[in-house]
């Protein structure tokens, strides 16, 4: 049988949505609503590792917040873990998107949904640099090691920044000459940005989503 | 052949700096080779910003005069359409790329300018052909050597079918063999018909190739029409066959104490069995291509990682000044920097003196220019009192008068201390080294002082560099 | 007002770069402390990141930076899977406010930027504390049906939402104001300011 391909788009909607619906549904319904939900799109997804670690999770979780009710120790802790399961269902869709696409192609697919075009852009550069400033904060301790002000919980003010000031100063001259290779790839064009990696949207994913809306608003009816 | 680019009376003044060009005028024709050459500061950049209109949407000052860009006048094109007719190569590999991934890199412009998918496509399969990049396909760009990084800021360039393409320095940041690999892409670009400007204080690898040089001195232009008429000129021209420089050698007497050594030292796959010992009074040049381990070696020193076998051996922490200096500047000031090394004022205020640094000593570190950042290391150095100190690739982005500066300075840290050098710059090499140690694949292949009867080695080794790269090529 | 260039957005791209290095860190430290870790973990990030924050005010200082820098972090966790409606609504909002209090020129007062530093960082903290005042009404029933006492749920409901709110909101708008003063400290010098 062939997997289903769904859009990541549908997945990234449904994840800003889904939690913070229980607003409008009962929080036990909701719950169980998406623990389901999120179970079925993962294995027509073929993803059944991923499936079987997050049920492991869940247990896991979903146990410790029983006890609560009943162990006094574990009272405490019991609110926080439900909060946590919330998000069980929308983690499993989550890992499914960081590990099926590149943030490049993500944000490019988002296009779809005509986003600004400064926000894209400058998103892309955030996107790009974030791992390369990560990078270089290594080559900032190791350079404080060699020039003998090795980072020190002694000085902290101190330490900090020598660890931070590098960092900020290179940002204010990459900026231009991060400006001219963009100004010269036409970042300035007035025309409709399109994308690469646009993925059409199907009826696979139209229906995954009316799915989703029909379980919001069942829940709703059900509750009132 | 028509006129491509058409510069009548052009000048500029920037707002805060007396740089800047005065009354320009030139003409390049469809398929010519250009050199823009001069020393720094003579404004071979900011002509070259003027042709690609970064002046004036990004720098701010006076534009005067008329540019031709393919038939219309600059004045009227944005910098969209502007670029729509040229592609821009730019030095920094840094902040030239927008994206991590080779291919949405390849995408991007197309992807501002609202292409189809299907026309993407197209376009995607014609610049793999041309510029071999099947193998750098859906890569991350850190990934890439420098010369893949080349060839992808190239295909990039061209993604809008550019007829005319800006290089900004491009052997600032490309080893000897690279740089002669892009010597034989712009030569077949030409045969091609495509434009080519190349704005370079270095230009070895485009002998022969070269239709017309543009001058620069001091803002003011002055244009040679071939390559002979160039070498011909007065100007100093020596660059076109960098074997042919007389710097001389400094034939030292190398006697000086053993101060630090690796023993039998070997580091995954990287160093294998290597023993070298670092003597005062003596500077040491590795060189070898990228990956042959030679920042590795550089790291054992300075105890940045341990061997796996093998010993270090190293009284203190070497002084090690990495590549970028962005990273290493953490002083509020020029003066400051330096205190932060050795809190000695006088010697400070005559070390700056010294380094003709010293009307900066009150300004931000990060508002020096790549030179004078790399002198105020230099400075530190000389500061710090360190038995051994280690360079990699001090010269990557000078131009030849800086280049020549550092030389300089640091031949002198050399009489006291033991200079331990990586470097790929075979003109800077020739100026400062005393001995020379070629590491291949992890091994230390060749290992001698310089002098007379040893420059042929030297020689030797950049002709096995260069066709080492070849070779990559064809297996393209 | 001053409008934001193409080169002052990038710029504020590349400083979030920076930004989202500390909101990493500060995620991943304020972990050690449980829930009430997760509701001042905006204002770890605040002490970290209020020197980026101070460092954009002085090379931009314009209106709109702080919704960008705002934007650009909804939409980044968003690609990953982490946005999450309230939170992206409570912190746009703040970052909207903070542009009107600090963004007038590249010279406003130090205790500005911290106040408006403050304010976006509660913002977002509040995306995680409003929602679980309605969590907790939806729980409820279904808790007390389960055993436990309704006295208890009032308290656990008050924990939640009242002492938790009220202080993580304090704790979080204090370290974010710090914060800046902790960039002013550091980046003093190098701007020549005394």
């Amino acid at each position: 049988m062939k997997w289903l391909n769904i859009n990541p788009i549908v997945l990234i909607l449904i994840n800003i949505l889904a939690p913070s619906m229980y607003i409008f549904v009962n929080g036990s319904y909701l719950q169980v609503f998406l623990a389901i939900f999120c179970s079925a799109l993962l294995c027509l997804m073929g993803q059944f590792k991923k499936l079987a670690y997050f049920a492991i999770l869940y247990a896991a979780m979903y146990g410790i917040y029983l006890l609560g009710f009943s162990v006094e120790f574990f009272r405490f802790m019991s609110g926080f873990f439900a909060v946590l399961l919330q998000f069980v269902p929308c983690l499993m869709l989550a890992s499914i998107v960081v590990s099926k696409y590149s943030s490049t192609q993500l944000l490019s697919a988002l296009e779809g949904i005509h986003l600004p075009r400064v926000l894209v852009v400058a998103t892309t550069v955030t996107l790009k640099y974030f791992p390369t400033f990560r990078r270089e904060f290594k080559y900032i301790l190791e350079s404080m090691r060699l020039r003998g002000i090795a980072f020190t919980w002694k000085k902290p003010i101190e330490s900090f920044r020598y660890f931070i000031v590098p960092q900020l100063f290179r940002c204010a001259a990459l900026a231009e000459e991060v400006t001219a290779a963009g100004l010269v790839k036409g970042i300035d064009a007035p025309v409709r940005r399109t994308s690469y990696f646009e993925l059409k949207f199907r009826f696979t994913d139209s229906l995954v989503l009316c799915i989703f809306a029909a379980g919001i608003i069942g829940g709703y009816i059900w509750a009132a | 052949m028509g006129s491509m680019i058409k510069a009548k009376d052009l000048s500029f003044t920037y707002e805060d700096s007396d740089e800047g060009i005065k009354d320009v005028d030139f003409e390049i024709e469809a398929g010519e080779v250009v050199l823009i050459t001069g020393n720094s500061g003579c404004g071979k950049s900011t002509l070259l910003r003027c042709l690609n209109g970064l002046i004036p949407a990004v720098t701010e000052g006076e534009l005067k005069g008329s540019l031709n860009v393919a038939g219309k006048d600059a004045k009227d094109l944005k910098m969209h359409e502007l670029n729509m007719e040229l592609g821009s190569v730019f030095q920094n590999p840094r902040s030239q790329f927008f994206t991590d991934n080779t291919t949405s890199e390849l995408v991007f412009p197309m992807e501002n300018y609202g292409f189809s998918k299907e026309e993407m496509d197209v376009k995607v399969a014609q610049l793999k052909k041309d510029y071999m990049l099947d193998d750098l396909m859906d890569r991350n760009i850190f990934s890439l050597s420098s010369g893949e990084r080349q060839m992808l800021a190239l295909a990039c360039a061209r993604t809008m079918g550019q007829r005319v393409l800006l290089f900004d320095e491009p052997s600032a940041n490309l080893d000897y063999g690279n740089a002669m690999r892009l010597g034989r892409l712009i030569e077949r670009m030409k045969k091609q018909g495509l434009t080519i400007i190349v704005a370079d204080h270095r230009f070895y690898y485009l002998d022969g190739i070269i239709d017309k040089a543009l001058f620069m001195d001091n803002g003011n232009l002055k244009v040679f029409n071939s390559e002979e008429e160039f070498k011909s000129s007065g100007y100093n021209t020596r660059s076109f066959d960098i074997f042919s420089i007389d710097t001389g050698f400094h034939n030292k007497s190398l006697s000086g104490e053993r101060v630090a050594g690796l023993n039998g030292v070997s580091y995954k796959d990287i160093i294998k069995d290597v023993s070298l010992d670092l003597h005062k009074g003596e500077i040491t040049v590795i060189v070898g291509n990228n990956g042959a381990g030679k920042t590795t070696l550089a790291k054992l020193f300075s105890k940045s990682i341990k061997p796996d076998s093998g010993k270090i051996d190293v009284k203190e922490l070497p002084f090690f000044i990495m590549q970028d200096p962005d990273y290493q500047l953490f002083g509020t000031s020029v003066f400051n920097e330096l205190t932060l090394v050795k809190n000695d004022p006088s010697r400070i205020e005559e070390c700056l003196k010294y380094l003709n640094l010293y009307e900066y000593k009150d300004a931000h570190p990060f508002e020096l220019s790549g030179g004078q950042k790399q002198r105020l290391q230099i400075g530190m150095a000389m500061l710090c009192d360190k038995d051994v100190i280690i360079f990699d690739e001090p010269t990557s982005g000078l131009d030849v008068s800086s280049m020549e500066r550092v030389s300089g300075e640091i031949c002198r840290l050399g009489e006291k201390s033991a200079v331990m050098v990586i470097s790929h710059d075979y003109e800077f090499i020739r100026n400062v080294a005393d001995r020379i140690v070629y590491l291949k694949d992890g091994y230390i292949k060749e290992d001698f002082l310089l002098n007379e009867e040893n420059l042929e080695k030297l020689n030797n080794i950049f002709h096995e560099l260069e066709k080492e790269r070849k070779d990559e090529k064809t297996q393209d | 007002m001053r409008k934001l260039k193409i080169k002052d957005i990038i710029m504020v791209a590349l400083l979030t770069a920076v930004y989202l290095v500390f909101y990493l860190i500060s995620g991943m430290s304020s972990m050690v402390f449980g829930a009430f870790g997760h509701a001042i973990s905006p204002g770890v990030c605040g002490l970290l990141g209020g020197c980026v924050l101070y460092f954009m005010s002085r090379k931009i200082g314009k209106f709109g930076q702080f919704t960008i820098l705002t934007a650009i972090i909804m939409l980044v966790f968003s690609l990953m899977g982490a946005g999450y409606l309230p939170w992206l609504i409570t912190s746009m909002i703040a970052a909207v406010i903070a542009d009107f209090i600090a963004s007038k020129d590249n010279k406003v007062g130090v205790w500005k930027v911290a106040v408006a530093s403050g304010i976006m960082h509660v913002g977002q903290a509040w995306g995680a504390i409003v929602p679980s005042w309605f969590f907790v009404e939806s729980y409820k029933k279904e808790w007390i049906e389960r055993g436990q006492t309704p006295e208890d749920m009032e308290a656990m409901a008050a924990m939640t939402q009242g002492i938790m709110g009220v202080l993580a909101t304090v704790v979080v708008f204090a370290l974010a104001f710090a914060g800046v003063y902790l960039g002013y400290l550091i980046l003093r010098k190098h701007f020549k300011e005394n």
